[in-house]
């Protein structure tokens, strides 16, 4: 081994270490503890393989419904954000002069500084019963359920679907916008045939954003969700509550799955090759 | 300026002037735009006949590229005209002129295949799918990329996107095609082999190119006509020749083409005159002192060789001559001889005809530089 290598090593091994033990090696464990069980008398875990958990989540008709509404919000909020990402990022990159440019970039990464505990209860504020949304629109505010939670998690997502496809605006030359106008086609047509197709990876890496860190919130469905169940409220439960691990771990296997066939989805449409 | 009359009376012009119209294909008419309080663009009148090959040459921040730009409608004017086939066209938007672009980075559109790029205008209008397929095949047949339907753009050579730009906008059958410095990005060989093919493509297909370019070998070589630009304004409307023997100002004297400026002190010194005169490299001849004779109509200048540049075909010679004159001349090597002609330090005497020197104006803007080449 020579000096080139050592060095190369020494940079290396803490990420390297932090990503295979900690990383990989928790996924490891939750998908090992899956498979044990619990004794229902003293609370202990049992390193006994067994299918019973797994099992489980076929069986109890809940875990089957709260898994479903749990995509349904992940790909809710995912379309939310791209629809409302994508006019106000093609503004952003092509239309808006430089000072109001960076006046739009500051105003969309702002709220990542705040907590996101903040932002929750400021929507809890706002959809109260009898809140500013309910004021404002005569009562008809959505009230805490199902949709505040959606509401409230588009709203927290949303930057992190407008940076990419903003970006992803910046690298489409104006010329390409110019050269379908020039060859006869119309604003809707030109959006519909060239800025789409173009920005589609742009939005499929920020829908990668949304989805995911949709499925795993637990917190904002708490603030706003009302008595709302979400999978990671029921990992949480029974975590936290039921003190139940096997069955947590046997549980988060559904977002991990997921994700998983999320992002093979998206490979298929070609998005991921030029990220 | 209004040399259209003169710049129409010019061979080339006339051949390529289609005669069962007399309405102008483009009419520019008091052309200006600003952005914010720079005049990008300042009074410009043009008029581009039918069929006509026209170039747009000047120094990047002439303007020429947004003339080119309010034509095809992504720039609006600030004030003045844009007439296309006699209608007045100064607020139509792009898609609703019947005018096409081939832009500077070609602008394909890297999600479709080349096929998909050339018909992209045929779909948009509406055009059934089978006439679609023959008339692409056809542009591309005559831009030779036939065989490369099927690829993506970023698979194919610079040279060859630049040729599916070319179909994808003549697919259309504009009345006019815009070329936006069209062989900038393309190396020396493909650029001089790429002029040769637009020339051929436009007198087979016969519809206006209007072609914006720095490169005044370029304008030279393709166009009937050009219009030179400097600082917003058109110095110079005429044919190629036209422009390239009769300079109108000092600026088109020195962009277009190389020319020595004799102006000042060295006008009175060397040709007893007041005023300022170009004269052509081209158009002196090198003599050894004691052979200098001044012939009926010719000026002579007696001077010292400073420096001799060999280039192949041809090889320069810059003398000094009195008053601080500094006059170039350019001799073809025709001689079979290995032996330089003229050495530095030699005591030589420059030689032209008085009809080879053109009296100019000083330009309107800053002065012009004197030697570009």
């Amino acid at each position: 081994m020579n000096a080139r290598w050592l060095r190369l090593t020494a940079l290396l091994s803490i990420p390297m270490l932090w990503l295979v033990v900690l990383y990989l090696g928790s996924i490891a464990v939750l998908l090992v503890s899956a498979f044990w069980s619990l004794d229902g008398f003293t609370g202990r875990v049992v390193q006994v393989y067994t299918l019973g958990n797994l099992q489980q989540l076929f069986v109890d008709p809940l875990y089957g419904t709260v898994a479903l509404r749990t995509i349904g919000v992940a790909l809710a909020v995912t379309v939310i954000d791209a629809v409302i990402a994508i006019p106000i990022a093609l503004f952003m990159s092509k239309v808006a002069q430089p000072v109001a440019r960076t006046a739009l970039v500051v105003a969309v990464t702002t709220p990542l500084w705040a907590s996101y505990l903040v932002k929750a209860y400021a929507w809890r504020v706002l959809l109260a019963p009898n809140g500013p949304v309910a004021w404002m629109t005569g009562g008809h505010s959505p009230g805490y359920g199902l949709a505040a939670t959606i509401i409230t998690l588009s709203f927290l997502w949303l930057p992190y679907m407008i940076i990419p496809v903003f970006a992803g605006f910046d690298r489409v030359p104006d010329s390409l916008f110019e050269a379908s106008f020039d060859l006869g086609a119309g604003a809707w047509r030109t959006l519909r045939s060239v800025v789409l197709p173009l920005v589609f990876p742009a939005v499929a890496a920020g829908s990668i954003f949304t989805f995911s860190l949709t499925l795993g919130d637990y917190i904002a469905v708490g603030i706003v969700g009302g008595k709302t169940q979400l999978m990671a409220n029921v990992i949480y439960g029974q975590l936290v509550t039921a003190n139940d691990q096997p069955m947590a771990a046997a549980l988060s296997l559904i977002p991990l799955a997921a994700i998983i066939l999320y992002l093979l989805a998206m490979r298929r449409t070609g998005a991921l090759e030029n990220v | 300026m209004t040399d259209t009359q003169r710049g129409d009376s010019t061979p080339a012009a006339a051949l390529g002037t289609n005669t069962d119209s007399d309405t102008p294909q483009i009419s520019l008419r008091s052309l200006r735009k600003t952005f914010g309080s720079v005049v990008a663009v300042d009074s410009v009148d043009l008029d581009v006949a039918d069929g006509e090959f026209f170039a747009m040459l000047g120094p990047s921040g002439s303007g020429k590229t947004t003339v080119l730009r309010m034509i095809a409608g992504f720039e609006t004017p600030t004030s003045g005209q844009v007439i296309l086939d006699g209608r007045d066209a100064t607020a139509l938007p792009p898609f609703r002129r019947d005018v096409n672009t081939v832009f500077q980075d070609y602008a394909l559109f890297p999600h479709m295949t080349v096929q998909q790029n050339v018909e992209y205008g045929l779909r948009v209008h509406g055009v059934a799918a089978q006439e679609r397929r023959r008339r692409a095949g056809e542009a591309l047949d005559m831009v030779r990329l036939g065989e490369h339907g099927a690829r993506k753009p970023t698979q194919l050579s610079g040279g060859q996107r630049q040729r599916v730009a070319l179909a994808r906008a003549l697919v259309n059958r504009p009345r006019v095609l815009l070329l936006d410095e069209p062989l900038g990005a393309l190396d020396l060989k493909l650029r001089e082999q790429m002029q040769l093919e637009l020339k051929s493509i436009q007198r087979e297909v016969g519809i206006t190119f209007v072609f914006v370019t720095h490169d005044q070998d370029e304008a030279l070589t393709l166009c009937d006509r050009l219009a030179v630009f400097n600082n917003g304004r058109i110095e110079q409307l005429g044919g190629a020749q036209e422009v390239y023997e009769h300079p109108a100002t000092q600026f088109v004297a020195g962009f277009v083409g190389s020319s020595n400026v004799i102006s000042g002190e060295a006008a009175r010194a060397v040709l007893g005159r007041d005023g300022a005169f170009a004269v052509r490299p081209e158009k002196i001849a090198v003599v050894p002192r004691e052979s200098a004779a001044a012939g009926p109509g010719e000026v002579t200048v007696a001077g010292v060789v400073q420096d001799v540049v060999y280039a192949g075909s041809i090889t320069r010679v810059v003398v000094a001559g009195p008053a601080g004159l500094t006059l170039s001349a350019t001799l073809l090597n025709s001689e079979p001889t290995d032996t330089a002609v003229v050495r530095r330090a030699d005591h030589v005497t420059l030689r032209w005809h008085e009809s080879a020197m053109r009296s100019i104006a000083a330009s309107a803007a800053t002065p012009a530089p004197t030697d570009h080449s």
